[in-house]
């Protein structure tokens, strides 16, 4: 899919602004604060029901306004011109959300609404590549598990599914423990909830399991590529569960059942749950050789910044790749001031793949002029005080 | 100002408390109120203070009744042997509706939800219990909903009859009659396909 319209209405700065966008490469040039990463920003909601910068999405409503609104129109991926304005006519598909202060966010399709999250999310992927992308090597394993949950959940949405399933039910056993901790609650109780956190819990592993098996074909290839085969990148999963990515389902099952049972006095003391997918983590290692030995270290505290930023992009254009095998279209790659990130032959890498692959691009920068890589042609939009020209 | 006479403005902001009723919708209504004869509108004042005065929970299964116990607790047509454990007396009239069930009823009143206090003392647990233990029950069928809680809650069930030497069940889920394959999302299909049954 192909982004042809944005339209933003109290959106963060921006009032009501329409935007026509092209194929390929589509360049947002601006000043600091003016409100090129918002309209980022805005593809990625489309996508994911999600701002990648806030967990509130009342902070995304302009100052003074009690709403937003965003729509997106899509053509399929056809190139040509003309092949694509037929196939506007006739094939477009448009996505909707709107939230209201305090409310509830509203999610269309085709103009209908959608009940589901799940109906609505996944209609069209995007590949984000920000500076703070760099937290999925240097960050918390929370950074890593959004990062996968989000990445599977546009590809199956019975992924999503379970996932919303296990975190309600997490948050119901949570309340549960500090009940029997504080109001004496009978223990017994745990039992239903952990049934329910375990056939949840375990679908999310397996398909965990699965993504980041396919992830790490595609981000070591990637990282090779970048550092010219220098160095070695290892990506593996680690379920809190030990060596559940490898156990069969009935195994996983009583597994994962002793180990909620043998942390439960621990987890009422503490009023939360210990063990399950919420903690899951995956590890980057890095194998280097010098002078005939084989360093291997993790990338999350031994790494330089530029092997880290490396392996970070990696992740990314691995992502990519993936959504590619699984939904069998180039998704829309957004980079947010990449070029302060990469250095020229990265930026060069990069640009020379997006080529290939003839993704529809979106990227930020404060200069046009410092611009290195060739980028052919490319659609300029200029952003001042929310407004697009 | 918009000014309503003192009467009016209180019938609009009563109906306005009920569901879905909005200020507009209010108003329409009590302006049909008004049209009405009198003689309507004392059987409306009747009917609604009745449901009040007159009805209540049947004290056995939960039913909403005029006398308790309900007229399925008394019904001796009725299957005996067989409980068919639901949420809300609303769930009842459903399955009552369907005309394929013709065993006893019990309304739980709820479901187990931590998040909103509710736990099992404060739901009709302990009465179904007596119920097993004192009617001469074989089977139970569990229909509370397929939500988290009502799953949590069949599942607490289940747990605490294991030993009670009675059949349990549970309602299935996934394919509507009438649906089609096409157009059912992938974790419904998914799940009938799980539930399949030989044939």
């Amino acid at each position: 899919m192909r982004l042809n319209q944005l339209v933003l209405r109290n959106f963060r700065n921006y009032v009501d602004c329409e935007i026509d966008f092209k194929d390929g490469v589509n360049l947002i040039v601006g000043e600091n604060a003016q409100g090129k990463t918002t309209l980022l920003e805005a593809i990625y909601f489309l996508s994911t029901a999600k701002s990648h910068r806030t967990y509130l999405d009342d902070e995304l409503i302009r100052y003074n306004e009690s709403w937003f609104y965003l729509k997106g129109a899509f053509v399929p991926a056809i190139s040509g011109e003309e092949a694509r304005r037929e196939a506007a006519a006739v094939n477009l598909m448009t996505v909707e959300v709107s939230n209201e202060l305090n409310g509830k966010k509203r999610f269309k399709l085709n103009g209908t609404l959608q009940k589901k999250l799940s109906q609505w999310i996944g209609q069209f992927n995007v590949v984000f590549f920000s500076p703070e992308s760099l937290a999925l090597v240097k960050g918390a394993p929370a950074d890593r598990r959004r990062f996968v949950d989000r990445l599977i959940s546009q590809i199956s949405a019975a992924y999503l599914h379970h996932l919303q399933n296990y975190q309600f039910a997490l948050k119901q056993r949570n309340e549960l423990l500090k009940q029997i901790r504080s109001k004496g609650a009978s223990v017994e109780l745990l039992d239903a909830w952990d049934d329910l956190l375990v056939a949840d819990g375990i679908a999310l592993i397996q398909a965990r399991a699965k993504v980041l098996a396919q992830l790490k074909v595609h981000t070591q290839a990637k990282h090779a590529d970048l550092t010219g085969d220098s160095e070695k990148l290892d990506l593996t999963y680690q379920p809190l569960l030990d060596g559940a990515d490898r156990a069969m389902a009935s195994d996983m099952d009583d597994q994962f059942r002793r180990a909620l049972q043998s942390s439960r006095h621990f987890d009422i003391r503490r009023g939360t749950t210990s063990v399950g997918p919420h903690r899951d983590d995956f590890k980057l290692v890095l194998e280097a050789r010098s002078a005939g030995t084989v360093y291997r270290q993790e990338a999350r505290s031994f790494g330089s910044q530029g092997q880290q930023r490396t392996i970070a992009l990696a992740l990314k254009l691995g992502e990519l790749e993936l959504l590619r095998e699984e939904t069998e279209e180039t998704p829309v790659v957004l980079l947010d001031d990449v070029f302060s990130e990469l250095d020229e032959a990265r930026s060069a890498f990069l640009f020379e793949l997006l080529r290939r692959l003839n993704a529809q691009t979106f990227i930020t920068s404060t200069r046009q002029e410092v611009w290195t890589p060739d980028l052919g042609d490319c659609c300029v939009f200029t952003v001042q005080d929310g407004k697009v020209r | 100002m918009l000014y309503y006479p003192e009467p009016l403005a209180r019938v609009i902001s009563e109906l306005q408390k009920l569901p879905t009723i909005g200020p507009k919708t209010a108003q329409r209504l009590a302006f049909f109120l008004l049209r009405m004869p009198e003689s309507e509108t004392t059987k409306l004042v009747q009917a609604i203070s009745d449901v009040k005065t007159l009805l209540s929970y049947c004290d056995i299964c939960g039913n909403i009744t005029d006398r308790s116990p309900c007229y399925i607790c008394t019904d001796p047509e009725r299957d005996l042997q067989t409980i068919c454990v639901i949420e809300d007396p609303d769930d009842l009239l459903a399955i009552e509706r369907t005309k394929e069930y013709n065993g006893l009823y019990h309304a739980l009143m709820g479901v187990l939800s931590p998040l909103d206090g509710v736990g099992p003392n404060d739901l009709r647990i302990d009465p179904l219990f007596e119920r097993i233990r004192n009617e001469n029950i074989k089977e139970v069928i569990l229909a509370t909903n397929y939500t988290t809680e009502g799953q949590a809650t069949a599942l607490y069930l289940t747990k605490r009859l294991e030993n009670a030497g009675i059949v349990i069940t549970r309602i299935a889920y996934g394919i509507p009659v009438g649906g089609d394959l096409e157009y059912i999302d992938e974790v419904t299909l998914a799940k009938a396909l799980e539930g399949r049954r030989r044939v």
